[in-house]
């Protein structure tokens, strides 16, 4: 490879990048995600260090719980002092476990009762079932 | 009357109709009447965020398509339908977005573009304080702590108010006699679709979001999602309004029970 070509970015994360269309680089780890972040309690992997194992291009990061334990409420992305979109960097790491056919949770386990409100289960089977 | 091209949605018919029921009745009394959109079908509920993820663009758009043909102009009353259908005019917006959904839906009309209303923007913005003020019959005697949740102030683009500092719901409430609180956590996710996966969640945010209402002495919450209505509603342990059933309320409508946790 000649001086130049080089690329930091491993396969995972100029996936998560396309599909996201984020530049996980311009993060520079300053933890406004994560300090702001509702769930981060849930988390086994705070949302800037997700983006960090991007960064280093740790493969592990897709068996975390984090991106399913995002709701996608935009906290992160509103309080960025870089404007990266964090909830789409999630997104993404779902998405691509769910178009490989590896659905988060078994449909059939879910128990919708008679007052469950409908988008309620529409947006679980969104996020969840590819 | 006025007609207004009503999007429903899901939830209100399914689960929550009764404040469909109060909306269409306040609203007739400041001259509005609800036109429901034909053949509506589900927005997608959550909107997909992935930049090559044209397919579930489709829903939303597919709904503004039906609205065009009635008004540019449509209201809905759910927050998630409001941030879906936001977004997904906004995504129209870009020349490309809008050519490749056009070609594709080749059954639709092409989509020209739709305003989508929320119930406090429109209140707000169209109607008009003053008018529902005058119409005000009996004041509330109550402390409450207006909840926005996500979706009408996430992102910036679609935010019915400012992202900080909204004041739409307490400017509605005052003028029913309804005493606001501080915000404290009122955009603070409910913790949303994971009660169906893992209610843990929801039930710890849900008392934080409640607890936060208690200290800062509120009787109850008010909100108009129907997704956090029943999320705090079931583990929040404290009353929960929909606004516009409160509207209804003191505008003499319909006659709401106070007090207790249900709504």
């Amino acid at each position: 490879m000649a001086n130049g070509d080089i690329n930091p970015r491993s396969e995972l994360a100029l996936k998560v990048e396309e599909l996201s269309g984020q530049n996980l680089f311009a993060c520079y780890q300053c933890g406004e995600c994560s300090s702001g972040c509702p769930m981060s309690q849930e988390m086994d992997l705070l949302p800037n260090q997700v983006i960090r194992y991007l960064q280093l291009g740790f493969e592990e990061v897709l068996g975390s719980k984090t991106p399913w334990v995002c709701s996608s409420c935009l906290t992160c992305m509103v309080r960025c002092p870089k404007d990266v979109d964090v909830a789409k960097i999630m997104e993404a790491l779902r998405v691509i476990k769910l178009r490989d056919g590896q659905n988060h949770v078994d449909l059939k386990a879910i128990r919708v009762e008679d007052d469950t409100p409908p988008l309620a289960f529409i947006s679980a089977l969104r996020k969840y079932v590819g | 009357m006025k007609k207004v091209a009503y999007y429903p949605g899901c939830t209100i018919k399914e689960t929550d109709i009764a404040v469909e029921e109060s909306t269409k009745a306040f609203l007739k009394v400041l001259g509005y009447e609800l036109e429901e959109i034909e053949n509506w079908t589900c927005c997608g509920t959550v909107f997909g965020m992935t930049d090559d993820d044209l397919y579930h663009q489709l829903a939303p758009i597919r709904n503004l398509i039906r609205c065009q043909k009635i008004s540019n102009e449509m209201l809905t009353l759910c927050d998630m339908c409001y941030n879906t259908f936001r977004r997904a005019d906004l995504f129209m917006k870009d020349p490309e977005s809008m050519e490749k959904i056009n070609l594709f839906m080749d059954e639709e009309e092409d989509y020209r573009g739709v305003e989508v209303y929320h119930i406090l923007d429109f209140l707000r913005d169209v109607v008009g304080y003053k008018k529902i003020g005058d119409k005000v019959v009996e004041k509330l005697d109550l402390k409450a702590m207006p909840y926005y949740g996500c979706m009408l102030l996430r992102p910036k683009e679609v935010a019915i108010d400012e992202q900080e500092n909204p004041r739409v719901m307490q400017d509605i409430l005052s003028l029913l006699g309804v005493e606001s609180v501080d915000l404290g956590l009122t955009d603070e996710c409910c913790g949303s679709y994971h009660v169906l996966e893992d209610p843990s969640i929801v039930r710890r945010k849900s008392q934080e979001i409640t607890k936060n209402a208690k200290e800062n002495s509120a009787d109850c919450l008010v909100l108009t999602c129907p997704l956090c209505r029943y999320n705090l509603a079931k583990f929040g342990d404290f009353p929960v309004y929909y606004l516009e059933d409160l509207i209804a309320h003191s505008f003499g409508v319909i006659k709401l029970e106070m007090g207790g946790g249900e709504t």
